[in-house]
């Protein structure tokens, strides 16, 4: 496979199970994950807290064992310890030596990444600056805050400069700010080429970077695939805002809609079809009022998760997925 | 390379343990306190000195090659400090080296300490450094083997069993390594001593310590053979990489959770 169309990432029929309990009963953690990364896109690995994303990834990255199937990171067995010099991963809840300074956890494992000398201290510095830590230097990582730590993590993830990133959930423990950074970075990375594959239970940071979306419920891949095939793309309802009307009209409009509601300066109806939302807008017309805006709702994200989730009979569905 | 990198943090990291500042601080009061301690016997004072100079260097360096050998891998993955390490092209063998490494070097530096505040107390006793000859290195060095293959049990139990468990275990090893050099020889050539096929398969499982030990070489100013030296030394540094190679396929096989 030449190197341009070989996928970053390939996973075929990865599975790890676990003995648990007195009598070792088998506990599959992931069963048969199958999925490909192609080079230069980005990944939205979804699923609840417990749904095998983090036991993905640290097969991935060489520190849990495969107890069957087999992936690929560059056409290299995830098995061969070089694999890893193409990757840069951000650990879930990330933890380094709390005495060190920001500069020295990244010269560490810049070393372990085969980096040294003026190059690695220039690669260090750059990170810093471009995560936001420029003015941290002289603080040990003890006297971090959780965000301060997350971006150090994300400085080390790229130290090296890979072209696969592989983040588990990189958004955690960010305020907006630092996670509207994070987006953004995620979204240079892949215009600088990179690959970029993370795992998270927020899906509004799917949806708004994701080019290819896999969700896993309960160790098993539920749907896979860019993210207009996974959304039920038929309109659920029609919004309509208006304003302008004689307070009359609103009963009216209400008793045609589906729901309607009062804002301080205009009215919102939600009606079943384009066609009962077109005949409600000519009638505003008709008494003189004022059509705002008129917007077709499809299903998000978070919905298709939440009905996969309930089909397949995840308790967690609702609970976890923010 | 990899392997350095790791335990040069290491390093750092095992200098700013309290408990191993709190062990050599009292084995350095010790051995200094040895001098007064002396005056209590007649004629037996450089003697005196000497033993409490090997003595504590011996006891505190392998108190603190247990505890921090039991802690140094099992810390990392407690506290996830591993993981960014891990997940780099490194094997798992060259980062628990590194991480031995660091370790030994760390118990190097104590010794040195150790081995300084004896040959300072003995220098004020004699009054010249006529006692610093081969028997002195040979005495300090073979502690620091023999501490560092204590370190390296540590460092393999810690690597399937709790902290705990490991120090008994590390701490079973040293006793019978100890007791068993000195009594292997009477159990194998005696005739009322039976079963001499198991006396013979613990000659191979446990290190014989007693090898490892010239503490009195110093005491009596013994004469030191350098051969017997180095076939000391190697014995014990051929029993620490076997221990360690071992720990290492241990780890590589380790799931970090």
């Amino acid at each position: 496979m030449s190197g341009a169309t070989q996928p970053a990432l390939q996973v075929s029929g990865l599975t790890k199970t676990y003995r648990v309990g007195v009598r070792r009963r088998l506990v599959a953690a992931l069963d048969g994950l199958a999925l490909e990364v192609a080079q230069g896109s980005i990944y939205g690995f979804v699923g609840p807290n417990g749904a095998g994303k983090t036991t993905s990834i640290k097969m991935l990255v060489g520190l849990i064992a495969p107890t069957r199937g087999e992936a690929r990171i560059f056409g290299r067995s995830i098995r061969d310890p070089e694999s890893r010099r193409a990757v840069g991963y951000l650990p879930e809840n990330p933890s380094f030596h709390d005495f060190l300074r920001p500069q020295e956890v990244l010269r560490y494992l810049g070393r372990l990444s085969g980096m040294s000398g003026r190059a690695l201290d220039q690669r260090a510095d750059e990170l810093l600056e471009l995560v936001g830590l420029g003015q941290a230097r002289e603080l040990t990582v003890r006297k971090f805050s959780k965000g301060m730590v997350q971006r150090l993590g994300l400085a080390q993830a790229l130290i090296h400069d890979p072209p696969l990133l592989i983040l588990d959930e990189p958004m955690s423990g960010l305020d907006p700010l630092g996670r509207k950074d994070v987006r953004d970075l995620v979204v240079e990375l892949r215009r600088r080429g990179k690959t970029v594959f993370f795992s998270t239970h927020i899906l509004s940071d799917v949806e708004s970077i994701c080019d290819r979306v896999g969700m896993v419920l309960r160790g098993r891949l539920v749907a896979e695939g860019p993210l207009s095939s996974l959304l039920d793309g038929s309109i659920r309802a029609v919004e309509l805002r208006c304003a302008g009307l004689p307070e009359a009209a609103f009963d009216r409009l209400r008793a045609q809609a589906r729901e309607g509601a009062r804002g301080p300066a205009d009215w919102t109806f939600s009606f079943a079809d384009t066609d009962a939302a077109n005949a409600a807008a000519r009638e505003i017309l008709a008494l003189g009022g004022r059509v705002l805006a008129v917007q077709p709702v499809r299903e998000s994200l978070e919905q298709t998760f939440v009905r996969l989730a309930s089909a397949a009979g995840s308790p967690s569905a609702d609970r976890d997925v923010a | 390379m990899k392997a350095l990198a790791v335990a040069a943090n290491t390093v750092r990291e095992t200098l700013r343990e309290r408990l191993m500042y709190n062990l050599a601080i009292f084995g350095l009061i010790l051995i200094g306190g040895s001098l007064t301690i002396s005056q209590l016997t007649l004629g037996e004072q450089f003697r005196i000195i000497a033993d409490i100079g090997t003595g504590s260097t011996q006891l505190f360096a392998t108190l603190i090659a247990v505890f921090l050998g039991v802690a140094i891998v099992a810390r990392e993955l407690d506290r996830r400090t591993c993981y960014a390490a891990l997940a780099r092209p490194v094997s798992r063998g060259e980062f628990l080296v590194g991480k031995y490494l660091g370790l030994v070097a760390v118990l190097a530096l104590n010794v040195a300490a150790m081995a300084a505040a004896t040959a300072l107390m003995l220098l004020v006793y004699r009054g010249s450094g006529d006692a610093f000859g081969l028997h002195f290195v040979a005495a300090f060095l073979l502690i620091l083997v023999q501490v560092a293959l204590c370190a390296a049990f540590a460092v393999l139990f810690s690597s399937f069993s709790t902290p705990t468990l490991a120090v008994i275990l590390t701490l079973a090893v040293i006793g019978i390594g100890h007791v068993f050099g000195e009594v292997r020889g009477f159990w194998l050539t005696s005739p009322e001593v039976g079963l001499k096929s198991v006396v013979r398969v613990l000659d191979f499982v446990v290190p014989n310590l007693g090898l490892l030990d010239m503490k009195e070489a110093l005491t009596y100013g013994d004469a030191v053979a350098p051969l017997s030296l180095l076939a000391r030394v190697g014995y014990g540094l051929g029993w620490a990489g076997a221990v360690v190679a071992l720990a290492a396929v241990v780890f590589s096989r380790k799931d970090v959770r």
